[in-house]
């Protein structure tokens, strides 16, 4: 071979051994770069394992305390409250307080150790009235709408009214506790009207009653008044017409009816009864009706006396209709007025009552017209705002008649949007008064309320509203009221 | 003579007859659209509970569960409803990815109309709340992709 040959071969191969070389140096490279990288991935999985299984041990310690029982408790109803740690041998367990839970209705929490869920709430409202005439000292009708207060003439001193009042404030609280005879519910509210005086905030109980099942015993609003179909305003009275928006002791049977197409409820219930009635003062005398007391123009307030002498509960029936696009109701009364002279013990009695038609009518997106209609013979307790009409009339001869009423109200009720609503309502009411009456009773009464309500967010309501509310004596002899109000509601 | 007047007569009337001008193919997208301005306005009756002056905050919650109740029905016709859907996107002319989409969406409109059923028969009112916004949120990304396919 000549030497230059062998010396290009020996010069080939030597380069082809480089370049292995170099090729092997890189890779060696990589792979050192590899094992590195790999061996902190390592490191860092074991770092995390450790992690995981000491969270894991503290999170074992400490469930340790519920997981332990004692002989007596092993039987006993499953309830919200952890049971009593055990001391073990290895360890000592920290008693734990029980959470507090989300009760089982809105706004509620669980009492623990119990399955009743209780809550409270309420709202603050202060109310602005400017009136064009004054119902006179201290009197309910300059804090909300009274038509037996609204002055019939001139008296002297009777101006106009301001009034500021924070009375219609509200507190609540109610409990839930499911139970196998049904649901006890039970609830309180209270306002501050407990005093006529204008600036006197004495509490007063507005509701406080139970019910378990269907069964509710206590005091609330009576069966006969449908309270959905109630307009929406600001001032705490209602309107004329509108059946009366009392709360009275009562018991009532709630009963659902299965099988029909649209949801229907019957009730029953047994009311507190009192009657309010007329009584010449050749028969009996008290502070109202003496005319030695009696102002000498007709700006008196009633001639009404409770006559306390009722034998039989008020007798109320109610059917209620809730189909998806309102609800409808229809009630009955039955009741007794009975009066029994004080100086021969002569008495008196004649049962009566009455029927209406309520209801809450679905409009246009989230609009509703509400309506109410009655009729009734001894029912004018019922009727409209207190007092405005007696039960029943006593003659001089003694002999009770009962004074028949009737009326209507319809309201309804606008959204703007969201936010804004307005309501428009009017309402009309009268009675039939005997002719021997007093003729400073009241004939009949109407009322219109509008009003524009913002509620920037549902806890708070901030309004304004129009009231012009009339009253008609036997005599003829009209008064007239003429309101703005303004209320700031915030609730919590 | 008289059969091209009769051959004419059945274009005609196989024409006005066609799918794409009958009125009730139009109908269960529509009826999709109802159900959930219904649930709306149940949602907002719910709300405006708290305004009523007169009811009692355990009245209150008596009316709540009636309008729950409604929700849960509408939900599951809501949910019902998107067998319609689904059934009208052949129509529809969508390449295969959008009919996916669609299909996708339809498929989840459905799973969120019984969640919110399912809510609502529990009375929660504030998850039912927050489905709403969820269910809202599908029915709009599905409209901007796909309503004006629907004409």
């Amino acid at each position: 071979m000549p030497r230059n040959t062998f010396k290009t071969l020996v010069v080939l191969l030597l380069m082809l051994f480089n370049q292995n070389l170099l090729a092997d140096d890189q890779t060696l490279s990589l792979l050192k770069e590899l094992k590195a990288e790999i061996q902190t991935l390592k490191t860092n999985a074991e770092i995390a394992n450790n992690r995981i299984s000491e969270l894991e041990k503290q999170l074992a310690q400490s469930q340790k305390p519920a997981l332990v029982t004692t002989g007596s408790q092993q039987n006993a109803p499953a309830t919200n409250n952890p049971t009593t740690p055990v001391t073990s041998n290895a360890e000592t367990t920290v008693p734990e307080k029980p959470a507090i839970r989300v009760g089982d209705v809105k706004g509620t929490f669980k009492i623990p150790g119990t399955d009743t869920s209780i809550g409270m709430g309420g709202f603050v409202k202060m109310d602005t009235m400017f009136s064009n005439v004054s119902a006179g000292r201290d009197k309910l009708g300059d804090q909300q709408l009274v038509f037996s207060q609204i002055p019939v003439g001139r008296a002297p001193g009777e101006h106009s009214q301001t009034t500021f009042l924070a009375k219609d404030s509200r507190l609540w609280f109610k409990s839930f506790t499911p139970s196998n005879w049904g649901d006890i519910n039970t609830y309180m509210e209270f306002d501050f009207y407990g005093d006529p005086a204008t600036y006197s905030y004495t509490p007063r109980l507005r509701h406080a009653y139970g019910s378990i099942g269907n069964f509710l015993a206590g005091q609330t609003w009576t069966t006969y008044t449908n309270i959905s179909a109630s307009p929406d305003h600001l001032e705490s009275g209602t309107s004329a017409g509108s059946l009366s928006t009392s709360r009275q002791p009562l018991v009532r049977w709630t009963q659902a009816l299965n099988g029909f197409e649209i949801p229907i409820e019957v009730q029953a219930a047994l009311e507190a009864p009192r009657s309010r009635v007329w009584v010449p003062n050749s028969i009996e005398k008290n502070a109202s009706n003496d005319p030695a007391n009696l102002d000498v123009s007709p700006v008196a307030d009633n001639f009404l006396t409770t006559p306390n002498a009722e034998r039989y509960p008020d007798l109320v029936a109610r059917v209620n209709f809730k189909p998806e696009w309102g609800n409808l109701s229809f009630a009955a009364l039955g009741r007794q007025i009975r009066y029994t002279q004080a100086k021969t013990g002569l008495e008196a009695g004649s049962w009566g009552g009455g029927l209406n038609v309520a209801g809450k009518i679905n409009s246009l997106g989230l609009d509703t017209f509400r309506f109410m209609a009655h009729i009734g013979n001894g029912a004018g307790r019922y009727t409209t705002t207190t007092n405005t009409f007696e039960d029943a009339a006593l003659s001089e001869q003694g002999d009770l008649s009962l004074i028949k009423t009737f009326g209507g109200m319809v309201s309804y009720q606008h959204w703007w949007n969201k936010q804004w609503r307005s309501n428009l309502t009017y309402g009309y009411a009268a009675a039939n008064q005997p002719g021997f009456v007093n003729p400073l009773l009241n004939q009949q009464v109407q009322s219109i309320h509008a009003n524009l309500i913002w509620s920037p967010i549902s806890q708070t309501t901030l309004g304004m509203e129009y009231i012009f509310a009339e009253r008609e004596l036997v005599t003829g002899q009209k008064g007239e009221l003429q309101r703005i109000q303004f209320s700031a509601r915030y609730s919590f | 003579m008289f059969n091209i007047f009769s051959l004419l007569l059945v274009l005609v009337t196989s024409a006005c007859s066609s799918p794409q001008i009958n009125p009730t193919n139009r109908q269960p997208p529509t009826q999709h659209a109802s159900y959930d301005s219904r649930l709306r306005e149940l949602m907002d009756k719910i709300e405006i509970l708290t305004q009523e002056r007169f009811l009692t905050d355990h009245e209150q919650d008596d009316e709540r569960r009636k309008y729950t109740q409604q929700i849960a029905t509408n939900a599951e016709q809501l949910a019902r409803s998107t067998d319609g859907i689904i059934a009208k996107l052949p129509s529809l002319g969508l390449t295969p990815q959008q009919q996916q989409s669609a299909l996708s969406l339809a498929e989840k409109l459905r799973e969120q109309s019984r969640q919110l059923q399912q809510q609502a028969q529990l009375h929660h009112i504030h998850a039912m709340s927050n489905h709403l916004q969820v269910i809202d949120t599908t029915c709009n990304t599905c409209h901007a992709l796909f309503k004006k396919l629907d004409r």
